[in-house]
């Protein structure tokens, strides 16, 4: 159906990161996986993903700090970057954009919503 | 009109000293005074002389004089004329002379009327040369009588030479003292002679140095009055420069004492009434030292040093912004200043003052320059006003905590909430897939576990408000504490979902606490939760027990982030968090929680940190 698609998923609640891995799988991406910022960064220097879902409040480097050291990398600083947050104000969605996020999903959300936008971004639709 | 002139002369002349006649251009006496009468010898009161004929008079009076028919020829030359007159002399039988003075009286260029002025001068004037038109010595000696200073000239040794007749106007007097002291001259008075000594020196002193000398001095004169008199000495010198006598000047100034002595009366009313108010009052010179200070100043500034007499010696020179303001006003720059000062030292309250300083009228001359500062109290009113602050700072913050509680609320809602709209949505997919039910289950138990979670956190947000409302019931039991941690807590860390551990250590003989088991298990779990939270990557977590004598301390360790010294205080109000924890999840409602049942067990909570070492978290129960 796709090239399979490589996704990191950055997400410190364990079951949620668990859920979204099990989604995007489901409708044929790879996927991997991070618990925090730092783990994300690692990740997505060594194994350049084709996109980075990643939650905004995270212990140990947030994803805003994620989505800019990303940029400083030239090896990275192409990768589409799409925020998951709880954080629902308009704010902070400018903020996240801003950034250079190329989108931004509130929590909670739907799983078609989801992989609807991770195919968007990807220019797959 | 005529009648109006007459009447001004009237009113004008009458009282007068000198001679005053004024008659009509038909030459009909219109008004006379009283000296003219004396002076010409005319034996009839001044009024049943007027309306009569002049020309008569005249050649009546005109015998009193050096020469008679010369004296009527000259009325008529000047009436004639009608040119005004001024000091002409007329030569009495007796050696003496007058002054003449006459003004032609008109009316739109017509003369209605003669005035006529005599001055008596009374001086031989046997051997006067007459020069420009007044013997020089005449005018000197009538200078000398008609001036209001006393003068009279003594030979070294204090014998009068001369008396003018202000300082003597009785001229019998005037003569009989000439060559004797002033001593003898009262004695042959039967004046009792008081104590001259003081004078006498005085005068000795400027007969022997050659210097002169003022002094003010309550005298008695040579009538016997008494009065306050300036008096200056000057030497008089003869030709080779040495001193042949004195010259001495008396200045009654009996008048200028008496304002004087009012003036220093109603300085005394000033001052008392300024002793009686409220406000700070204080009278500096150029120097600050102080001229006049009430009793309200020194009762709230009172002297450093008893024997300085300066500004500094009350406001101390630390008041910077005051200080800067005086100066501002005593150098000129500004005629008057105000601010705002607070004094705060230790034995009083603290007090605010706002004063005003304006400069001294300077061109007064008996104050310098200096300056009048004027203090009240406002302290009521700048309570009052940061009361009003106090209540809209108040107002501010529970408007941020609200705000601060539903962004809170909404955040840790919607995490959850992720979790359980994705697993029903996977289950679904599950289904849809006939997938086992095994599989399923677990993303129903996930879905349970996240609702429970958020049963839990609205429990918590409930549970505050319960506090804030005072409804929490505390139900206490004896129990070991630490069987109770070991039992009911360590299995829910060991390990934490991060894989670390949590230690439990103790130290002293173990004693049973009684307290709430619900509510200290939330305390602890919630203080651990924290430690692990805080402290991602570093070392284990510990939790200590220490029994004292009356207490039991228990600590939670961590070597985590710290928190800022300035947060510390504010940990324990409702979704306050650190500084350094935006990344981190957390509500701000824990501590809120843990502090009240810690209150509820008579307990003491008590937090040590430092930033990026760790912190600890100390919390102290009573055993009774």
């Amino acid at each position: 159906m796709n090239d399979t698609k490589t996704i990191l998923v950055v997400e410190d609640q364990f079951l949620l990161l668990q859920n979204i891995i099990f989604i995007l799988e489901l409708n044929g991406f790879k996927t991997l996986k991070a618990s925090d910022g730092m783990e994300g960064l690692h990740i997505a220097t060594t194994y350049k993903p084709d996109l980075i879902l990643s939650d905004l409040m995270m212990e140990n480097m947030s994803g805003y700090e994620l989505l800019e050291k990303l940029k400083e990398d030239p090896s990275t600083q192409n990768i589409p970057f799409i925020f998951l947050t709880a954080r629902a104000d308009v704010i902070d969605k400018d903020k996240g954009l801003g950034a250079g996020a190329r989108a931004y999903l509130t929590k909670p959300f739907g799983a078609k919503e989801l992989v609807a936008m991770v195919r968007t971004t990807l220019g797959l639709i | 009109m005529y009648q109006v002139e007459r009447n001004k002369i009237q009113l004008l002349f009458n009282g007068f000293s000198d001679a005053v006649l004024f008659e009509s251009s038909e030459r009909i006496v219109e008004f006379v005074n009283e000296s003219y009468c004396s002076l010409f010898k005319i034996k009839f009161a001044p009024d049943s002389i007027i309306g009569t004929n002049c020309e008569d008079g005249i050649i009546a009076a005109s015998f009193q004089f050096k020469n008679p028919s010369r004296f009527i020829y000259r009325i008529e030359e000047i009436i004639e004329e009608a040119l005004p007159i001024k000091a002409e002399q007329v030569f009495l039988r007796d050696g003496r002379f007058l002054l003449r003075d006459y003004t032609p009286i008109s009316i739109n260029d017509k003369v209605i009327g003669h005035l006529w002025i005599y001055k008596e001068v009374v001086q031989t004037v046997n051997q006067i040369e007459i020069a420009n038109g007044w013997p020089k010595a005449i005018l000197f000696d009538y200078l000398l009588n008609n001036i209001k200073v006393g003068i009279s000239v003594l030979n070294n040794r204090e014998e009068y030479l001369f008396v003018n007749e202000t300082d003597l106007p009785d001229a019998g007097k005037r003569s009989f003292i000439i060559g004797k002291t002033e001593s003898e001259y009262f004695a042959y008075n039967k004046l009792p002679f008081g104590e001259k000594s003081y004078q006498s020196d005085l005068f000795y002193k400027v007969v022997n140095e050659g210097v002169s000398s003022t002094y003010e001095y309550f005298v008695r004169d040579l009538n016997g009055n008494y009065s306050f008199k300036e008096i200056t000495l000057y030497p008089l010198l003869n030709e080779e420069g040495i001193v042949e006598g004195v010259i001495k000047y008396a200045v009654d100034i009996s008048e200028q004492k008496e304002k004087n002595l009012h003036l220093k009366k109603v300085i005394q009313q000033y001052e008392q009434a300024l002793n009686n108010i409220n406000d700070l009052v204080v009278i500096t010179n150029k120097s600050l030292d102080v001229n006049f200070i009430n009793h309200s100043f020194l009762n709230k500034f009172k002297a450093i040093d008893d024997k300085i007499h300066t500004l500094f010696n009350h406001i101390p020179l630390n008041k910077y912004e005051f200080y800067k303001h005086v100066f501002s006003v005593l150098e000129g720059g500004d005629a008057n200043v105000q601010g705002k000062m607070l004094v705060d030292n230790k034995t009083e309250k603290k007090t605010w003052y706002n004063y005003f300083i304006n400069q001294q009228d300077s061109t007064n001359e008996n104050k310098q320059g200096g300056i009048v500062a004027i203090l009240n109290d406002v302290t009521g009113k700048v309570e009052l006003e940061e009361n009003l602050l106090e209540v809209v700072k108040r107002e501010k913050e529970l408007n941020e905590i609200k705000s601060a509680f539903v962004n809170m609320v909404s955040h840790e809602m919607r995490t959850p909430l992720a979790i359980i709209s994705s697993s029903a949505e996977i289950v679904q997919m599950m289904l849809a897939n006939g997938k086992p039910k095994e599989d399923i289950d677990n993303y129903i138990n996930q879905i349970i576990s996240e609702v429970e979670r958020m049963t839990a956190f609205m429990n918590d947000i409930l549970m505050i408000s319960k506090i804030e409302a005072g409804k929490i019931e505390f139900y206490p039991e004896s129990v070991s504490l630490y069987d109770f941690i070991y039992n009911q807590l360590l299995p829910s860390y060991s390990p934490f979902k991060d894989s670390r551990n949590l230690e439990l250590n103790t130290k002293g003989l173990e004693h049973t606490i009684t307290f709430d088991g619900k509510m200290l298990r939330h305390v602890l779990q919630n203080l651990i939760d924290n430690a692990f939270k805080y402290s991602f990557n570093k070392q284990n977590p510990r939790i200590r027990l220490r029994y004292s004598k009356t207490y039991v301390t228990i600590s939670i360790v961590d070597n985590g982030i710290g928190i800022h010294p300035e947060d510390i205080n504010k940990l324990f109000a409702s979704f306050s968090r650190g500084r350094n924890v935006a990344n981190i999840a957390g509500t701000g409602i824990g501590l809120v929680v843990v502090k009240y049942f810690v209150d509820q067990h008579n307990g003491v909570i008590s937090i040590k940190s430092k930033l990026n070492k760790g912190s600890v978290f100390s919390i102290k129960i009573p055993y009774k």
